[in-house]
């Protein structure tokens, strides 16, 4: 009941935003009878709907603070016009379940994805936060988690390795309730807080009035014993999860770096600063790995002052991450090498 | 203008960097679980009706009047 009118108020925003679902491609998928080919055109279709949920979330070097944390909510997707992992997952579940997919909602470590079975008869991790990289078959072996079960993903230049796929009917009201109320504890927590905590403060605000007495932490709790276990009980997920953040930290401290050091720039400098990174990236890449004097003579030579500067952070990012650890710093790494040979 | 600068603009979501993988989850993260609360049948019915009172505040849409509260979701 819950997931009913979840799901007509996500059809709602579906609609109200215009996503584009291209019917000459579905199309197309339909006629094809080449298993391979049909999986590659179903690939394409995704990545359409991929492209059009990524528009719509935060991304980007200097972006930080065009909060997106809390658009997991059909009302908020809808009046915010942008997308948080959970809310992407309600929006690309909705469109590919209509398209004709069987889909399921995917727990990653700290992330939702979707998961989607396509004509070869495989699973495909689908995730909205990647510009590449962002549809990968699973291991076809189910394995157990707690009560849940996963699949492996093996991807060098993606941090995840379980993915849990349960059905979208009851994960995603669970989805809803966990975000609202890690959303609640995070205006408890942080009395000023950043951008995100600000924004949780002005939503509670508005919406509180009314659920002030719903307790979303012990509903939660009754209502998905499931999930409760695997976050409380479960070393293995656990284990998953400190992984992933190790294997994050490189972009997360190169990103809180950045936005504390470029604040005040105006889109079309950030915008300038990235074309100048893009089109030296195989310098940077070179000054990264090699301390030495050449290489930061030489880039500096390159670079304007500010863009520089974001090669440095990188590059002490990186090897700060190269003295925790030799494994993440090689994830790092590969993701950079991805990333500029674009 | 630096001949850099007046390459084709990109867009900075599609940044060198592998930014788009690491947007904190909102979801449930460990440190916001609280130990399982014991409550009465009466108090979890009781919420289980305001959650359906106020679901429409979420989902954005009317939720109908005819409440069978055992049905909330699947799991339930």
């Amino acid at each position: 009941m819950l997931y009913e009118n979840l799901t007509a108020g996500v059809d709602q925003a579906i609609k109200e935003i215009g996503f584009n679902v291209d019917q000459q491609q579905l199309e197309a998928i339909s006629q094809e009878q080449d298993v391979i080919k049909k999986t590659e055109l179903q690939k394409q279709f995704i990545d359409g709907i991929l492209k059009q949920t990524r528009s719509m979330s935060e991304g980007g070097l200097f972006n930080r603070g065009k909060e997106d944390t809390w658009a997991f909510f059909p009302k908020q997707i809808m009046a915010s016009r942008r997308l948080n992992c959970s809310g992407a997952t309600l929006v690309i579940g909705r469109i590919l379940e209509q398209a004709g997919f069987k889909t399921e909602h995917g727990f990653a470590a700290h992330h939702a994805v979707s998961v989607v079975e396509l004509s070869d008869g495989k699973k495909y991790y689908v995730d909205s936060r990647r510009n590449r990289d962002n549809i990968v078959a699973l291991g076809q072996e189910e394995r157990s988690i707690g009560n849940l079960t996963y699949r492996e993903l093996d991807h060098p230049r993606v941090a995840y390795r379980k993915i849990i796929a349960v059905p979208r009917q009851w994960a995603e009201v669970e989805v809803i309730m966990g975000n609202y109320n890690s959303m609640r504890n995070e205006v408890k927590k942080h009395q000023v807080g950043n951008a995100a905590h600000q924004e949780a403060r002005r939503l509670i605000g508005e919406m509180d009035s009314g659920m002030s007495d719903v307790d979303f932490g012990l509903l939660w709790d009754k209502m998905f014993p499931e999930i409760l276990k695997l976050h409380t009980e479960n070393t293995d997920w656990s284990e998953e999860e400190k992984t992933v953040e190790a294997k994050h930290n490189f972009s997360d401290q190169v990103e809180n770096a950045v936005s504390e050091q470029f604040a005040d720039l105006t889109q079309d400098q950030r915008v300038v600063i990235t074309n100048e990174l893009t089109s030296n990236s195989q310098e940077i890449l070179a000054f990264c790995q090699n301390l030495d004097y050449s290489a930061i003579s030489d880039l500096q030579g390159k670079l304007s002052p500010d863009a520089y500067r974001v090669a440095v952070i990188i590059r002490d990012s990186l090897e700060s991450i190269r003295g925790q650890s030799q494994a993440s710093y090689e994830f790092a790494l590969e993701e950079l090498k991805a990333k500029i040979s674009q | 203008m630096t001949e850099e600068n007046k390459l084709p603009k990109k867009n900075p979501a599609e940044s060198i960097l592998p930014i788009e993988d690491f947007e904190p989850e909102a979801d449930l993260p460990p440190e916001d679980i609280e130990p399982v609360q014991e409550v009465s049948a009466v108090e979890l019915q009781r919420q289980k009706h305001r959650l359906f009172e106020e679901w429409s505040q979420l989902s954005g849409v009317v939720m109908p009047r005819d409440i069978d509260i055992d049905k909330l979701n699947d799991q339930d």
